[in-house]
């Protein structure tokens, strides 16, 4: 993990304890927005995946928690941060994982639900990724997810209107599609 | 032999509304043929073959490669031409030092593919790409507001992306749409005595399903679509 991420990382998983403690959902969202842009940047994966995972609890909050499956988490990302602080990625890999894993296995019902959050966070950040001026290939291959899943979800944005990039006119464009066909 | 390639964006578009059959007599009205680069071919056939979800969107296009309506093109050259655009395009904007990675291979394989057979077009709805062949500077704006940061631009290469591919013409699946209305193809969906308003009505609606199938056009465009159209 390059330095600039890692110093980067260790403040989101930091601020992001307090805030799970405290089911604050609008401050986990924020931190999750932070590791994507960090991501986009530095095409990081271990970015990425906690901009998911700060972004799965948010949702998990902001649709009450439990105290119970939320513990272990608190727990695991600290073990996390500890790890990043002291340079050892590899500890720090496995905090993840085991982190991904818990959330994914706490509960069946919970593990289902979980599932949809993560696949809609995926989906959802990589929105945010093709709003941030990265192309729809980009943003797929980042996130290891299909065009075909990615377009639909863009399609619903409203980039086109807040974002316009028009550099050649519809009228324009329109004499040249029909100047291709007698 | 005329060429119009493909990029995925507008298959998917198309294919996601069911208008993937309207490729074939407007591939009889260009008298030519319609090109595919492998990498496309790859996301939009061979990898969901593989799996659940999209597999019978796959097949459709699929079935569009093997009546001709759809070409494959797998080429070596294409390939290296598509890295060096690829390298071009990821290097015009950075931040913080680092280069932003805004294009992906497949969008740069059609455009190799469009200069290599000097095609009359590219179809492709993925604007990122299209702006950076067209007005590269254009994206500048949008990078910085959205990063927050100084957004570096590297004049040379936008130039030389520019410059490589002049001569390349870009339309939209919703050009195609609206060409496919304006030859009467779309009337099918019409009741017998169509009012002009509902014909219209119709227009509409397959620029907005296109659009929310991920075609990159703003509600102004397809405004002034209709109104052209009227």
């Amino acid at each position: 993990m390059q330095d600039q991420v890692r110093s980067n990382v260790v403040e989101i998983l930091t601020q992001a304890i307090p805030s799970l403690e405290s089911k604050d959902s609008f401050a986990l969202a924020a931190l999750s927005d932070r590791a994507i842009e960090l991501a986009a940047v530095f095409h990081d994966e271990d970015a990425l995946g906690i901009a998911l995972v700060t972004y799965a609890f948010g949702k998990l909050v902001s649709r009450g928690g439990e105290e119970k499956p939320l513990a272990p988490m608190i727990l695991l990302l600290q073990t996390a941060v500890n790890a990043l602080s002291s340079d050892d990625n590899s500890a720090y890999k496995k905090s993840i994982q085991r982190l991904t894993r818990h959330i994914q296995m706490v509960d069946n019902k919970i593990n289902l639900y979980f599932q949809e959050i993560l696949e809609k966070a995926r989906i959802k950040k990589g929105s945010k990724l093709f709003e941030s001026g990265f192309s729809i290939a980009a943003v797929a291959s980042l996130l290891g997810i299909s065009q075909w899943e990615l377009a639909r979800y863009v399609g619903n944005t409203t980039v086109q209107e807040t974002q316009p990039l028009h550099t050649l006119s519809v009228g324009k464009r329109l004499k040249i599609a029909r100047g291709l066909f007698t | 032999m005329k060429t119009l390639v493909f990029d995925s964006g507008p298959i998917i578009s198309l294919t996601g509304n069911n208008l993937l059959w309207i490729l074939e007599p407007l591939r009889d009205a260009f008298h030519g043929t319609f090109l595919i680069p492998r990498s496309v071919y790859y996301e939009i056939v061979e990898h969901p073959l593989v799996m659940k979800r999209f597999k019978f969107e796959a097949y459709q296009v699929r079935q569009q490669l093997e009546i001709g309506v759809l070409t494959l093109i797998d080429d070596a050259k294409v390939a290296k031409l598509g890295d060096e655009l690829l390298l071009l395009a990821n290097n015009i904007f950075s931040s913080r030092g680092q280069p932003l990675r805004i294009c992906q291979r497949g969008e740069m394989e059609a455009l190799a593919v469009s200069i290599l057979k000097n095609a009359s077009a590219v179809v492709m709805d993925e604007r990122i790409t299209r702006t950076v062949v067209e007005q590269p500077a254009s994206l500048q704006k949008i990078l910085r507001h959205r990063f927050h940061n100084a957004i570096s631009m590297n004049a040379t290469a936008a130039q030389k992306i520019v410059t490589t591919c002049k001569n390349i013409s870009i339309i939209r699946s919703v050009e195609l749409a609206t060409i496919a209305y304006e030859r009467g193809l779309l009337d099918k969906y019409l009741s017998r005595k169509s009012s002009a308003e509902e014909r219209s009505s119709l227009l509409d609606s397959v620029l907005w399903a296109v659009k929310l199938h991920g075609a990159a056009v703003s509600e102004d465009e397809i405004n002034e679509i209709l109104r052209i159209e009227k």
